[in-house]
């Protein structure tokens, strides 16, 4: 049976499907699980921050902040909240998007009532397995202002977020959970607003709401962090970046660990000296392929890029690391298998290489060519 | 299962430094053996689960994969997932005096290579 102190939080559109979730759930658990519910976004972050949720089931599909959205807000939040997404169409496509986004399980919901068993015993299982207490090693990205600003406008609260790094620093205005007003140095407005909210390393402090002197921004808060995000990507590409050298060097060190299976050393390796055997998936009849570095990605265990090299998506290559280190978590649960050294994917095209470390995350993508 | 999955599971505990295996179905349906009290079957059931939706998430990032490998302190786990969806996970020894690391390739490449088979 489950532990007595499981508290769950169903929250969906369908207020009809919670009234059942809350009856079958109680019904499967005896009582031991107590149940919360909420129709959206607001209403469960308002229970989150008051109960002690071990375990959230959202549905996907939900109107203003979809199950995705409040996922990914989540998990910088409540990091070790379990998440479960419920959808009533399942695909591959979100499937991947959701786990890779924290969902620890991606369930279809039942047809018939009977069927609500299996997503308990699925739910069950879950909470059984849980690991708890922090990680050694861990990519895990920080509350940062974002955070802090979606939160408050998803309560539809009204604030003034205070940004600084440094020298700079400047003023978010929330007025009923709308970015109404911004301003740092002779900055005003969504410039402001673009500039605060792209500052690297900076902190936040939020205060009571003031009224502002003006009201210069009526875009949505969604769009402003969106083209927020896109500004900084860019700010970033115009940085001088590290020397390309000593990161290739780590990359290809990373790479020339996992040598025994490829055959063909990764560039800047010198020819291992063992017999050798092609990788799992490059038949026999391929053995003259060697690594050719096609990707470089180096970040802080708070998801900060450090250097990267041809990462078009460093966001989202974060986001899957921040996901690698959340799985190898749990893969090592109640299993005695120690630290995480490295993960390796292959497939037909290339492979992939993971260092998770304590001070930085290093991930290389490397493709396989033919040896001239 | 099937017999052609149990007979995988037979195959990959006679190779040697392997300590417990799986394998998995698309429908999340799991078949464990271990050779090791401390590798408990409901443990390894979870550890491969969360290496099918590693697979998954892959395939999200544009990386598709058919093989991983996990690099513990203590032990390796393997895993490849087949073009229908069937998937093996073995945890390895590190000790190199028990591991035929080139053995275990050629049977995990012999299980990519098996698709299709019921």
């Amino acid at each position: 049976m489950a532990e007595k102190w499981t508290k769950i939080l169903f929250v969906d559109d369908d207020t009809q499907l919670l009234g059942l979730l809350r009856q079958v759930i109680s019904n499967y658990s005896n009582d031991a699980w107590e149940i919360y519910t909420a129709p959206d976004a607001v209403d469960a972050l308002s229970i989150l921050q008051e109960q002690g949720i071990q375990l959230l089931v959202i549905d996907l599909h939900m109107p203003t902040v979809s199950g995705l959205q409040f996922l990914k807000l989540l998990q910088r939040r409540f990091p070790d909240l379990l998440k479960v997404i419920l959808t009533a169409d399942a695909s591959d496509q979100e499937r991947g998007a959701c786990l890779e986004a924290g969902a620890e399980l991606y369930l279809q919901k039942p047809q018939v009532e009977g069927g609500w068993r299996s997503i308990y015993a699925a739910l069950a299982e879950l909470v059984k397995f849980q690991p708890r207490g922090a990680g050694s090693q861990r990519v895990l990205r920080a509350v940062g202002m974002q955070d802090v600003l979606q939160m408050e406008c998803l309560a539809g609260k009204s604030s003034v977020l205070e940004v600084f790094s440094g020298p700079t620093g400047g003023k978010i205005f929330i007025e009923d959970g709308k970015v109404v007003h911004a301003v740092t140095g002779e900055l005003r407005g969504e410039e402001a607003a673009f500039h605060l909210l792209a500052l690297t390393g900076a902190e936040s402090r939020l205060h009571p709401f003031t009224p502002p002197d003006a009201q210069t921004i009526d875009t949505s808060w969604q769009a402003l962090l969106t083209e927020a995000a896109r500004w900084k990507a860019e700010q970033r590409r115009k940085e001088p970046q590290a020397p390309d050298q000593p990161a290739k060097a780590t990359a290809a060190q990373l790479l020339g660990e996992t040598e025994v299976r490829t055959g063909a050393p990764a560039e800047g390796q010198k020819p291992p000296k063992t017999g050798l055997t092609p990788a799992p998936g490059l038949a026999e009849s391929q053995p003259e392929l060697r690594p050719k570095i096609e990707e470089i990605l180096i970040c802080s265990p708070a998801g900060e890029v450090v250097y990267e090299w041809q990462c078009a998506q460093a966001e989202s290559r974060i986001n899957f690391l921040e996901f690698l280190s959340q799985k190898a978590r749990q893969i090592g649960h109640g299993l005695p298998l120690g630290h995480l050294e490295r993960v390796e994917t292959r497939g037909a095209d290339g492979r992939t290489v993971t260092r998770i470390g304590p001070e930085r995350a290093v991930f290389v993508r490397a493709r396989h060519v033919q040896e001239k | 299962m099937n017999a052609t999955t149990n007979q995988w599971l037979d195959k990959s505990l006679r190779l040697p430094g392997v300590l417990a295996a799986a394998t998995y179905r698309s429908d999340s349906a799991v078949t464990v053996q271990s050779l090791s009290p401390d590798f408990e079957p409901p443990a390894i059931e979870h550890a491969v689960k969360c290496a099918a939706d590693v697979f998954a998430v892959l395939r999200f990032q544009q990386l598709p994969a058919e093989w991983l490998r996990w690099e513990f302190e203590k032990a390796s786990f393997y895993c490849v997932c087949r073009n229908d969806q069937r998937g093996l996970g073995l945890f390895i020894s590190k000790d190199p005096r028990q591991v035929n690391a080139a053995e275990i390739e050629r049977f995990l490449t012999e299980f990519s290579h098996s698709g299709g088979e019921k």
